[in-house]
């Protein structure tokens, strides 16, 4: 084996990826890592693209077992997701932190069925701040947490291409950043923004997708999304997503509309008699 | 689109002249909205070749035997707005060669949705100018 071209062992390391059945990782895959060092790296590259913190446990695990940068295989994760927020502490800011570790990551997933609370979010979101310079896009699932410090997160990815908020909902926040006192204005404060240029999935079958909307009208450098995905329930939501057709005009290329106001709606209907 | 409220709003697509693809989730027995938007799709929406309708599983399953007329289910008012949309696809098809294509619930064979959607857009079903998906 040490005499084949190391572009065969490659091939052979990404075959062994591509046979992984419902997302099970290969046995043979892991133990290539085994094998030799000069493996290590291609196969790290496959074991560890997908990374998932949901639980502060979770992340302490990996923290013991990958203790420095220098060992980390966090460099090769292309996906990073955070399912709640008390995975993220300040802990993670410092420097050469494990947050930081992951300057690969293009894609970014958060949320899940969580409340992200204000205080918590923004300190958690200010870490994650540009972490990574090459974020293409970023999924925001199932979540109710404040706008205003999600989207100073998302602004300070330079090359985000994809942007998917589904389900996610609004909290006003105060000066204070409490969630009490009156709420301030929810708008993007950077200078700056990223392209756009991809795919825009705002969809919310329980609540408003409308601030959203409104927040990404407001980005500095406008929107150029190629795809839009829409699906809103609720009726005021109806002129803040054309107003994103319409803003997005130029560079449209695929349109997907879902809506589902109710009480105008086929499912309202009762037996006919 | 008009959704009701003081101030009825139009979908317009007509800026949007690099559409290749537009998908319409039509939930509702209301649909003016969707032929208006389709108004304004224009000779500059070159590469746009296809729009795809897919519609609430409610919508094809009233069965015959209970519900004769399909006005009966959704109002007659409603009834004359899906001819419309009916009329404009017809016209997109025949003007432009933009076809429609229908994504089917999964729960329905062809022929039983085929039948009661062809109540409510019953010439492009009837002249075959349906292509179903899924």
């Amino acid at each position: 084996m040490s005499n084949l071209p190391c572009e065969i062992l490659d091939h052979i390391v990404d075959l062994l990826h591509d046979s992984q059945t419902y997302g099970q990782v290969p046995l043979e895959l892991r133990n290539c890592c085994l094998v030799s060092k000069s493996w290590v790296p291609r196969t790290r590259r496959h074991l560890f693209a997908n990374i998932y913190f949901d639980t502060a446990k979770n992340l302490e695990s990996w923290k013991r077992t990958f203790p420095g940068p220098s060992i980390s295989p966090a460099c090769y994760a292309k996906r990073l997701c955070i399912g709640r927020p008390q995975v993220v502490t300040a802990e993670g800011a410092e420097a050469g932190g494990w947050i930081a570790s992951f300057s690969s990551v293009e894609h970014l997933e958060l949320g899940g069925q969580e409340i992200w609370q204000a205080r918590g979010c923004e300190v958690a979101f200010a870490l994650f701040h540009g972490f990574s310079p090459v974020v293409k896009s970023i999924r925001v699932n199932a979540s109710i947490l404040p706008f205003r410090h999600l989207f100073n997160l998302i602004l300070s990815f330079p090359l985000l291409e994809d942007l998917d908020m589904t389900d996610c909902y609004d909290v006003p926040i105060s000066n204070g950043g409490d969630s009490d006192g009156p709420p301030m204005s929810t708008t993007v404060q950077s200078s700056s923004s990223p392209a756009f240029t991809g795919t825009l999935k705002l969809q919310g079958e329980g609540g408003p997708v409308g601030p959203a909307a409104r927040l990404l009208l407001s980005v500095p450098g406008g929107i150029h999304f190629r795809k839009l995905s829409f699906a809103w329930t609720q009726k005021e939501d109806i002129s803040p997503m054309m107003a994103l057709v319409e803003k997005c005009s130029h560079t449209l290329e695929s349109l997907y509309v879902w809506c589902d106001v109710p009480g105008t709606f086929i499912r309202h209907l009762r037996p006919h008699r | 689109m008009f959704l009701g409220g003081p101030e009825p709003t139009l979908f317009t697509l007509s800026k949007a002249i690099k559409l290749r693809e537009v998908i319409l989730w039509l939930g509702s027995q209301r649909v003016e909205w969707v032929t208006l938007a389709l108004q304004t799709i224009g000779r500059e929406h070159r590469d746009l070749k296809r729009i795809s309708i897919e519609v609430h599983p409610f919508l094809t399953i009233i069965p015959a035997s209970t519900y004769p007329n399909v006005g009966q289910v959704i109002g007659e008012g409603n009834v004359r707005q899906w001819l419309d949309l009916d009329r404009s696809l017809v016209h997109l098809q025949e003007s432009r060669s933009i076809r429609t294509r229908v994504i089917r619930p999964w729960s329905r064979p062809n022929a039983d949705f085929l039948d009661s959607f062809g109540d409510l857009l019953p010439e492009i079903t009837k002249r075959g100018m349906i292509g179903l998906a899924r």
